[in-house]
């Protein structure tokens, strides 16, 4: 008997299918998860995180930012309200999909991490 | 931390290797998170290391932007990045509206914020722009616009032209013949060259209405469509089967009520009755105010004699003929009439020209003069808004460095002030189209008087179009000079600056603004003094006669009631004795054509020595005159006598000569018992009388002419101008004059009353347009420049006033100071002079045939010129110099 696939089975492939996330894109989705940001926000805080290998120039960092934003990972904002910016400055958010996507990403790259954890034991007996 | 306004050019062209949609989409934001980047990198660790921190994100640019444009052939890519961000992208065009609207409401706030200085603005420019479309909607309808007839590029006028005078009259065997023989036109028509007066009557008032009497197929040569009923047949060109009438749609109203059914009524036209049988849609103009349109009956004696030209020829030129080659062959047929009649055709010709060059030729260099000289001023006027543009956005500079501070491009910086002109322009325009309306509806009948088809001037869609494009040129070139200022501010100095802002290079601008604004006013200021000049002496040359206190009017005997010499004579005779005794008047005469109305010519020669052949004679003006006649107009008699009582047609025939024609015919002797034959249809042998003093002929400006002057009691006509000296002028003598013309007879009207100063000064109109409206921009052009020349001079003493403090604090003298200021407006003065004297000299060499005795280089004028420009230039200058004076050197010498 085939069962007809729901809306949440559905989703949750579509999730996977956007697995894995590269390393830059985790990167400025878990940037953005701790605040909105502009560009250039998200930029320091990606080369000042201790994962991210440091260095991140601007032509890389936007092409990234444009396919997180055709994935609908990320959205853009209005300014905050009493900002006076430059007005060149946007402002971005991780959407739902996008915090739901990075979850998944959390999550496999927990499986693994046990699984290499699993691994190295087995070899070290082994030796 | 100080960030740089601008990345590096490597960088802006590394940016380029991202497709175009990227670029739109995240190119500004990119920008402004390395130039943030940029700027802490310096803070951090100098220069050196900034330099390579663009290089390496340049490079990176590079890389990234070529990975991009791969990506970019993926359907869906542009679709996807318009629809990621917030700001909405349907196409460019949009979003550049959406701008340019925001420019506009913030360029209009600001403008609304200063009314006093919009208003100076606007109402500047409102004169360029509004005298600038007045004299385009002039100069269109009268010499662009085509005339209103069916494809009027094939209507031609033709003049009898011999070598003596090549726009005179044809006759009508010659027409007739022109007619028959060319075959070069589709229709050739003709009309009398003088036009005709009707005696109308029948209704409440005999009325003298002016008409004009041609050849049957006038209407159809003209393919003019009648309103009601036919033109006229060609059996109704003899005598006898012309009694009928095609009458102007004015009078048709005014005089049938517009009856539907007129055709077929009754219309008494000098006695004898015509049957209407057409009616002119309205707006119909050939010759002027023509109201009754009668067939010429070409068998009719006085229309048989080829000697006697009297009428104007109008053509339309067959399909695919040039006018040259319709000019070659009415030559030819010129030249076969000349082999035919030696006697009367010698050196005759039909010189043709495109009707619309016949009507308005006479007045192109004029209208373009004018032209010329109000597109002057308004060049001074967008000078004037311009300097007052750049000070106030010198006075912006702080304004303009928080914009750009916060991003605005210097695009955009150029954008908000260009709306801002544009804003100023439209509203001038507007504003200066209104007033032009006004102006042309007000000055309407004045124009009448110098221009011809003012009927045709209208502020119509090409004028109005012209007026549109005007405002937005003048928008660009006054708003050009502050956007371009503004693009190349230094940010610091204008966050730094205050109101005493560096401001040299605007001051500059402004400098060379007044210098061009006084010499472009020199130039109408040196046009205007020559015409004013041209004009006085125009004034003060001698007609001839004495115009002042001379009334004149016309009478027309209508035939039917005097049908004979001595009916005529009897008449005229009582005339002119009822008037004389009249208190009051100081002499009476008659005249058949007044000075400067036209005349007709003829040939004559001494009896004594006829040349062969007999018209290489002499040409002299024909006249026939009554009563006192030379002592009313008080043409001085030089010799011999006047005509009296015993000269009349029993007698034999005498004349009169004036002064030139009787040297030229009897050089150093006395003219006087002395013999000619005059060229009269017949050959007419008559004796000198009388010689009297020369008068000018059409105009103050022609010279005087040969003129020979018949007794009217021996060669009796049917029509003449009274001219009676009284004092009082015709509001005292008319209604006396009426009084005496009807009860001599009820139903003589007495047409055409004018002054004979009126006459003389109609001469001059277009002379006194002309210097009138030179005049008035001129003065205009001069204040405008001295508005401008005061405000630069008093911006410089504002950003002055620390140095001028200093001075005075060191010793300097309040005079001393104030000369300085004063100095300074004068150098601008002359150097606007010496660019202007050579414009002016040029330009005024362009119209010189225009000037009468005065040339271009006229020292008197030129000095009126120069003389009124350093008063301006005092006075301008004179409020400045007592502030700068004034200035207190303490408070000047504190800072902002």
């Amino acid at each position: 008997m085939t069962a007809r696939r729901g809306s949440s089975e559905s989703a949750a492939e579509g999730i996977e299918g956007m697995l894995p996330l590269t390393h830059l894109s985790l990167e400025i989705l878990m940037a953005l998860l701790a605040g909105d940001s502009h560009g250039y926000g998200v930029i320091k805080a990606v080369r000042e995180s201790e994962t991210s290998g440091g260095s991140l120039r601007t032509g890389t960092f936007y092409s990234a930012l444009r396919r997180l934003q055709e994935e609908k990972l990320v959205a853009e904002v209005e300014p905050p309200e009493g900002s006076y910016a430059d007005e060149r400055r946007r402002y971005y958010r991780v959407s739902e999909l996008g915090r739901r996507v990075v979850e998944a990403e959390i999550r496999r790259l927990e499986a693994l991490v046990r699984r290499a954890r699993t691994v190295l034991v087995a070899a070290g007996r082994g030796a | 931390m100080k960030r740089s306004p601008r990345p590096p050019w490597f960088f802006r062209l590394s940016l380029v290797t991202f497709p175009w949609v990227f670029r739109r989409r995240f190119g500004a934001e990119m920008t402004e998170a390395t130039l943030q980047e940029a700027a802490e990198v310096e803070e951090a660790h100098g220069p050196a290391a900034a330099r390579r921190f663009w290089a390496l994100e340049s490079l990176d640019l590079v890389s990234a932007g070529f990975r991009e444009r791969v990506k970019a052939l993926a359907p869906g890519y542009r679709e996807s990045l318009k629809a990621s961000g917030l700001e909405v992208w349907p196409g460019g065009a949009r979003q550049v509206v959406d701008r340019w609207w925001q420019d506009l409401k913030i360029g209009a706030r600001s403008l609304l914020r200063r009314p006093v200085y919009t208003a100076v603005m606007v109402l500047t420019l409102a004169l360029g722009i509004g005298g600038t479309s007045a004299m385009f909607a002039l100069v269109h309808g009268v010499l662009f616009k085509p005339l209103a007839f069916p494809e009027p590029e094939d209507l031609v006028l033709g003049y009898g032209s011999f070598p003596l005078n090549d726009s005179a009259s044809v006759s009508p065997p010659d027409f007739l013949d022109y007619r028959q023989r060319s075959s070069s036109f589709e229709d050739l028509a003709a009309v009398l060259s003088a036009g005709w007066t009707f005696d109308v009557t029948g209704g409440d008032e005999p009325e003298r209405v002016v008409g004009g009497k041609a050849s049957f197929n006038i209407f159809r040569t003209l393919q003019q469509p009648l309103h009601l009923g036919r033109g006229f047949r060609p059996e109704e060109e003899q005598d006898g089967r012309n009694q009928v009438a095609v009458i102007s749609h004015e009078f048709w109203s005014r005089w049938f009520g517009g009856d539907e059914q007129v055709l077929g009524e009754e219309l008494v036209l000098d006695g004898e009755p015509h049957t209407v049988v057409g009616v002119l849609p309205a707006g119909f103009h050939l010759l002027d105010e023509a109201h009754v349109w009668t067939p010429l009956p070409f068998d009719a004696p006085e229309t048989s004699r080829r000697r006697f030209h009297f009428l104007r020829v109008f053509g339309r030129l067959a399909p695919g003929v040039t006018l040259e080659a319709a000019q070659a062959d009415v030559d030819a047929v010129a030249l076969g009439l000349e082999e035919a009649y030696p006697e009367s055709n010698t050196g005759w010709r039909l010189r043709l020209l495109p009707l619309r060059e016949a009507l308005v030729g006479s007045v192109r260099t004029p209208l373009f003069l004018l032209l010329g000289a109000v597109g002057l001023l308004l060049l001074i006027a967008c000078g004037n808004v311009a300097g007052l543009m750049l000070a106030r956005s010198a006075g912006r500079g702080r304004e303009t460095a928080v914009r750009r501070a916060l991003g605005a491009s210097s695009g955009r910086l150029a954008s908000l002030v260009l709306a801002e002109s544009f804003l100023v322009a439209g509203a001038g325009g507007l504003a200066g189209v209104a007033a032009g309306a006004v102006a042309l509806g007000l000055l309407r009948d004045r124009l009448a008087a110098v221009v011809p088809r003012v009927e045709e001037v209208a502020l119509n869609g090409p004028v109005l179009g012209v007026s549109l494009a005007l405002a937005l040129a003048t928008g660009v070139i006054f708003g050009l000079a502050p956007a371009l200022r503004v693009c190349r501010r230094d940010l610091a100095a204008g966050m730094r600056g205050g109101r005493s802002s560096p401001s040299a290079a605007s001051q500059r601008t402004r400098s060379a603004l007044v210098v061009a604004q006084v010499a472009v006013s020199l130039t109408l200021l040196a046009g205007a003094s020559l015409f004013l000049r041209s004009l006085a002496e125009l004034h003060a040359v001698d007609p001839g006669f004495e115009a002042a206190d001379v009334t004149t009017a016309v009478v027309s005997l209508p035939l039917a009631t005097y049908d004979s010499d001595d009916a005529r004579r009897r008449f005229w005779d009582s005339l002119l004795e009822r008037l004389e005794a009249l208190e009051g008047v100081e002499a009476a005469g008659l005249i058949d054509i007044l000075p400067f109305t036209g005349g007709n010519d003829t040939w004559l020669y001494p009896e004594e020595a006829p040349p062969q052949p007999p018209d290489q004679g002499l040409n002299a003006q024909l006249r026939f005159v009554a009563g006192s006649y030379f002592r009313a107009l008080r043409i001085p008699l030089v010799a011999g006598r006047t005509f009296g009582p015993g000269d009349d047609a029993d007698s034999p025939t005498v004349l009169m000569v004036n002064e030139s024609l009787a040297e030229r015919l009897f050089p150093g002797k006395d003219p006087l018992g002395r013999r000619v034959v005059v060229d009269l249809a017949e050959p007419l042998a008559a004796e000198v009388v009388g010689v009297v003093g020369d008068v000018r002929r059409y105009d103050l400006a022609s010279p005087p002419s040969d003129a020979m002057y018949f007794s009217g009691r021996q060669l009796t006509g049917s029509a003449a101008s009274i001219t009676v000296r009284a004092a009082g002028g015709p509001a005292v003598i008319v209604p006396v004059l009426r009084a005496q013309l009807r009860e001599l007879d009820l139903n003589l009207p007495l047409a055409n009353v004018r002054t004979l100063e009126g006459i003389v000064s109609r001469s001059t109109a277009r002379a006194r347009f002309r210097a009138l409206l030179l005049g008035l921009f001129s003065i205009l052009a001069v204040l405008l420049a001295g508005v401008g020349l005061y405000g630069v001079l008093a911006t410089s003493v504002r950003e002055r006033r620390r140095e001028i403090g200093v001075r005075m604090a060191l010793g300097a003298a309040p005079g001393r100071v104030g000369r300085m200021v004063v100095r300074q407006g004068f150098f601008l003065v002359a150097a606007g002079a010496v660019l202007g004297l050579p414009l002016a000299y040029l330009g005024i060499r362009l119209v010189r045939s225009l000037l009468y005795g005065v040339g271009p280089a006229d020292p008197a004028a030129l000095s009126v010129v120069v003389g009124v420009l350093g008063a301006v230039g005092l006075l301008a200058s004179a409020v400045p110099a007592l502030r700068a004076a004034h200035l207190d050197p303490t408070e000047a010498i504190q800072p902002d």
